[in-house]
């Protein structure tokens, strides 16, 4: 079926700017997301011309009212979002985003959040405040209750005094605005709604619905849904997907999220809840990272299953367990008052909550006190005599077993979390444990004892080293009930969006996978089934724990080994990764002020004011396959060809800017500035300018993404200049060129 | 004075370093060589040198991480990010009073949090105590929970303090308002203690029954409550109960014995049925094995009792009195 869809335009220098919100965008189009990622722009240089061709027939520009895309068929279509935004570069079209929230109000969209058999919260943030009503019921088209206003927390972020804002914003600055709890490091301006739904039946299916006084926000629809948890004890079948060190906003944290919805679906089970282990917004945890990197990432998810979440190390950076405030700690609502079960914690820190049959606990592993004398861990002791559920599953951050990314031989933070912890909680009777950290998925065998502060061994603390595959050699087999010390399987699940690393192999991991993925976990009565998708929606991995009888214990002198890791010889390093929302900055084949056969003098040649009327004025790409470089200049005739360009952009916010990376083919080593300042070097080894040594040459081929570093100190906003230095490896160089765009992550 | 801008830099340059990170390796070797790089690219920062000394401490290279903080520190010499975890690294070393001058500087930055205040105020209130000024130390954490009422561990720290100080009546009711502020389970078990401590036996044996009764483990409980029974002379059902905690703590024991929660409940319960000797045994294990100062003041304890210097309960005098 054709589908059109009209955006609005203007004019800026001479290409048209189409604005548009990717997401939206792709939804308009019924494009799906999957076509991007198996498609990397890389592969299809070979059929650019028929890919432009099929571009320019689906455009139609009227200037006075915008462009119209039509006509994607199903076989346009696979290309993808993504590269239909290049071709539109290409094209002289460049894309930004749509100045206009399409969600607006809201600037985050509801979500769920701490259930009970009787209550459960729901969440939101607009831009301004609203009249917050929240009505539900068991019917979408029926939402016959309403939460009353006072079960309705308002927290608002509202600046400080004296801090520059725009008038529309000052004028929130009332005394009785003032007086709410305070949002930390949200936007100016926002607003967040915490609302209590209460009085519910437990295990039951509502639906609800977010208005502004009498005016719906949320779409009625059967998506908006909820299901409270069962009463403690109940023994049905539920399912929970666990993932960890996601956050990155890149296209692998959506491969995996539709790996699992994909999974999900066909099985035809959904999910009843889902865990977060941590470094779920990269790089540090920001109010702007988790919206774009968290709740935009995982929205169809969030709106109708809880997510439970535990601190990540880069959280960790704006957030602190010992203060519960930052972010992370705006963003969720967890039980500190046992209103999920388990042990009253006082803190967001750590927590435990029961569902149905299962006791789950929360620790925080980055920044609290790992010792057992610690408060954390009195906690802990204290929660575990509480816990009478069938099962116990522990998660956090930092893995006690990895070989990951990280090695947790060498690491104080995971060491300690092996010394104190573990030994509280297998003489608890845990039966899984969730961490993640390592950028790896590794899953142990049946273990428990295994303490040590030396380098983990197996021998004597194996205690089943099958697979614990029931297809294979068979679950791993516990006594009914929580018993100390009969063993726990430990997964690692920081594979979930990150670059991936391994180290070595943990003796203690019966199955270790460098693939990204995440893990989904059914417990049905007595048994726990615990599947790796990976981020294609295939199984594999599967272990299974069967608590029945009271089976002998015996420990492994002489376990099953696996296989010795060997390093590659050489690393090769894999490119990285596009954000997957960005706006174009400079476009592709834009004109930039050049200078080539002659070396600027110092630095300030990539500032703002600098005076380039003796430069050439040229559009990339800047081209040297015919011994010319551009508009008939030649390559330095002595030594090896350089190249000098430089443009000017313009930011509007430039603290909220999250991400700028050049989407950029070079040849053969570059250095980037921003405002006078170096922020990237690629294949050139010291110095630059005339200066540069060691330029590599380079070994592959086509545009590859390069994120600036250091850009929230000389990013201003306003108007910056960007300036790309190209060199040649040598004087022969016939590859020699450049053809940068600079993205700025949406 | 670090100002809004400094901060919001500090964050981002973060995002850009570890997205950096992320997306190559992610292990603190590899960390600390990219920010080294990029340290002698770019010249020293404040911001590059604290994620460098975070690195090294994470290895448990706390000179090194020092020694970045030190120079972090004379380029922000207003940045209480670092200044705490100077503080914080220094105090690792044992060098208190270098740790006690970082304290000193940042509680001077101005715009301080409630939240960072009392943090600030928690680590030199540990600085007090490796001083051995315990009444500073306890004065620290009463000003911490000013500032951050729900600081679990403060409360925790403040009751440890006052029952070393002999202060029972003010530990009770320090423990009541942190229940009331917080909901703390923690902080009831906590409470009971202290009642046991201050010899209101049957008050802390209408406040364990019903926690006992909701227990899956019990052992701690048992003993707690045969705590109680003693000091109300019914010997017999406190060693009954001692006897089970023992059982199941034998149980929940790992093979290698190092969990210290679980010794210091044996050697309690050792130490209350008079096996001394096996009870002092036990206080050294969970000193060794990350019990702190809890495990080791209760071992000195039953040394001076085991030569009759003191006596069972901590004090007797006053357990007469209830």
């Amino acid at each position: 079926m054709k589908k059109n869809f009209t955006l609005p335009i203007a004019q800026q220098d001479r290409a048209t700017v189409l604005k548009f919100q990717a997401a939206h965008f792709a939804r308009a189009l019924q494009l799906d997301w999957s076509y991007w990622r198996r498609l990397p722009p890389q592969g299809l240089r070979g059929s650019l011309d028929a890919i432009l061709s099929t571009v320019r027939s689906s455009l139609t520009i009227h200037p006075a009212r915008g462009v119209t895309l039509q006509s994607l068929s199903s076989q346009q279509k696979r290309y993808g979002l993504g590269q239909w935004i290049q071709w539109l570069g290409l094209l002289g079209v460049s894309v930004s985003a749509l100045a206009e929230n399409p969600h607006r109000p809201f600037t985050r969209l509801p979500y769920l959040q701490g259930s009970s058999p009787t209550q459960i919260h729901v969440l939101w943030r607009t831009e301004g405040p609203i009249q917050p009503v929240v009505r539900w019921g068991t019917q979408p088209d029926r939402l016959d209750q309403t939460v009353p206003l006072a079960a309705i927390v308002t927290r608002a972020s509202l600046g400080t005094n004296g801090q520059p804002m725009i008038p529309q914003w000052l004028s929130l600055r009332t005394p009785e605005n003032l007086s709410l709890p305070k949002l930390h490091s949200a936007p100016i301006g926002t607003f967040q709604y915490e609302a209590a739904i209460e009085g519910l039946s437990p295990d039951t299916v509502y639906y609800y619905g977010v208005f502004n006084g009498s005016e719906r926000l949320t779409a009625e629809s059967p998506e908006q849904r909820f299901q409270t948890q069962p009463q403690p004890g109940t023994v049905r079948p539920y399912r929970f997907w666990v993932l960890g060190d996601s956050g990155t906003g890149r296209e692998a944290q959506l491969a995996v999220h539709e790996g699992m919805q994909a999974w999900v679906k066909q099985d035809g089970r959904p999910l009843d809840f889902w865990i977060h282990v941590g470094d779920m917004a990269y790089g540090t945890g920001r109010d702007v990272e988790f919206q774009s990197r968290f709740f935009e990432s995982y929205q169809t998810t969030l709106r109708n299953s809880v997510c439970w979440p535990a601190m990540g190390n880069h959280e960790g950076h704006t957030s602190k367990g010992s203060t519960g405030i930052g972010p992370y700690y705006d963003a969720y609502w967890v039980p500190t008052r046992a209103e999920s079960g388990g042990l009253a914690s006082g803190t967001e820190a750590y927590y435990s909550f029961d569902h149905g049959n299962i006791h789950f606990i929360c620790l925080d592993s980055h920044d609290l006190d790992r010792k057992p004398s610690g408060a954390m861990a009195k906690w802990l002791k204290a929660d575990l005599e509480k816990a009478k559920a069938e099962w116990l599953i522990a998660f956090w951050h930092h893995p006690p077993y990895t070989k990951g990314s990280h090695d947790s031989d060498k690491e104080a933070d995971l060491i300690e979390v092996r010394h104190h912890l573990l030994p509280i909680l297998e003489s608890g009777g845990v039966d899984l444990v969730l961490t993640g950290h390592s950028h790896i998925y590794e899953r142990s065998m049946l273990m428990d004892g295994a303490y040590s502060t030396n380098a983990t061994v197996a021998e004597n603390f194996i205690l089943d080293d099958g697979d614990g595959d029931p297809r294979g050699d068979g679950a791993y087999r516990k006594g009914a009930g929580l018993r100390p010390h009969e063993g726990a399987v430990q997964v690692v699940a920081g594979h979930s969006g990150a670059s991936l690393g391994r180290v070595g192999t943990s003796p203690v991991m019966r199955r270790t996978l460098v693939e990204h993925g995440s893990l989904l976990v059914d417990v049905e009565g007595d048994t726990l089934v615990g599947r790796m998708i990976n981020r294609e929606g295939v199984e594999r991995d599967r272990f299974s724990l069967v608590k029945r009888g009271a089976p002998l214990v015996r420990r492994l002198s002489l376990p099953w080994q696996p296989p010795e890791y060997k390093a590659p010889d050489k690393s090769s390093k894999s490119p990285y990764p596009p954000p997957l929302d960005y706006q174009v900055l400079i476009p592709a084949g834009a004109e930039w002020k050049a200078l080539s056969g002659a070396h600027p003098q110092g630095s300030s040649w990539s500032r703002p004011g600098f005076d380039d009327a003796s430069w050439l004025r040229a559009k990339a790409p800047f081209d040297s396959g015919r011994g010319r470089l551009f508009g008939g200049e030649r390559a330095s005739k002595e030594g090896r060809p350089s190249l000098y360009v430089r443009r000017e952009f313009t930011v509007s916010q430039a603290d909220r800017v999250t991400e700028l990376g050049l989407w950029v083919d070079y040849a053969d080593g570059i250095i980037v500035h921003l405002n006078g300042q170096e922020v990237a070097r690629v294949n050139v080894g010291r110095s630059s300018g005339r200066n540069a040594q060691g330029v590599k040459q380079r070994e592959d081929s086509g545009a590859v993404y390069v994120p600036l570093g250091s850009i929230a100190r000389f990013l201003v906003d306003g108007v910056n200049v960007l300036g790309i230095e190209c060199h040649a490896h040598s004087e022969g160089s016939i590859d020699f060129g450049l053809n940068p765009a600079l993205w700025m992550e949406d | 004075m670090v100002s809004r801008g400094a901060r919001i830099g500090w964050s981002l340059l973060c995002a850009f370093l570890c997205l950096g990170v992320a997306c190559a390796h992610n292990s603190p070797e590899h960390q600390i060589e990219a920010l080294s790089e990029r340290l002698i690219r770019e010249g020293d920062s404040a911001d590059v040198l604290l994620e460098r000394a975070i690195e090294y401490r994470v290895l448990g290279k706390l000179k090194e991480a020092a020694r970045d903080l030190q120079r972090a520190v004379r380029l922000a010499p207003g940045d209480s990010l670092v200044l705490l975890e100077l503080a914080q690294i220094e105090l690792q070393r044992r060098r208190v009073s270098e740790a006690l001058l970082r304290v000193r500087r940042a509680l001077q930055v101005p715009g301080l949090t409630t939240g960072e205040r009392a943090a600030i105020l928690m680590i030199r209130s540990h600085c007090r105590a490796a001083q051995g000024s315990k009444l500073e130390a306890l004065d620290d954490c009463s000003e911490a929970l000013r500032w951050n009422p729900q600081l679990i561990s403060a409360y925790l720290e403040r009751s440890a303090w006052q029952q070393r100080l002999h202060r029972p009546h003010e530990r009770i009711l320090g423990l009541e308002e942190g229940i009331r502020r917080t909901g703390a389970g923690l902080l009831v078990a906590e409470r009971i203690e202290a009642l046991l401590d201050d010899a209101q036996w049957q008050q802390a044996l209408d406040a364990i029954e019903p926690e006992l009764t909701s227990s899956r483990l019990q052992g701690t409980w048992k003993i707690r409550r045969a705590r109680a029974l003693k000091g109300l002379s019914r010997q017999t059902e406190a060693d009954r109960d001692l006897q089970s905690a023992l059982e199941e703590i034998e149980l929940r024991m790992p093979r290698e014995v190092k969990d210290s929660s679980l010794l210091m409940d044996r050697a309690l319960a050792r130490e209350l049925l008079g096996q001394t000797e096996s009870a002092i045994q036990d206080y050294k294990l969970a000193a060794r094995c990350g019990g702190g100062e809890e495990a080791i003041e209760a071992g000195r304890r039953l040394r001076r009792t085991r030569l009759g210097r003191s006596l069972w309960p901590w004090h007797p005098r006053r357990a007469t009195q209830h």
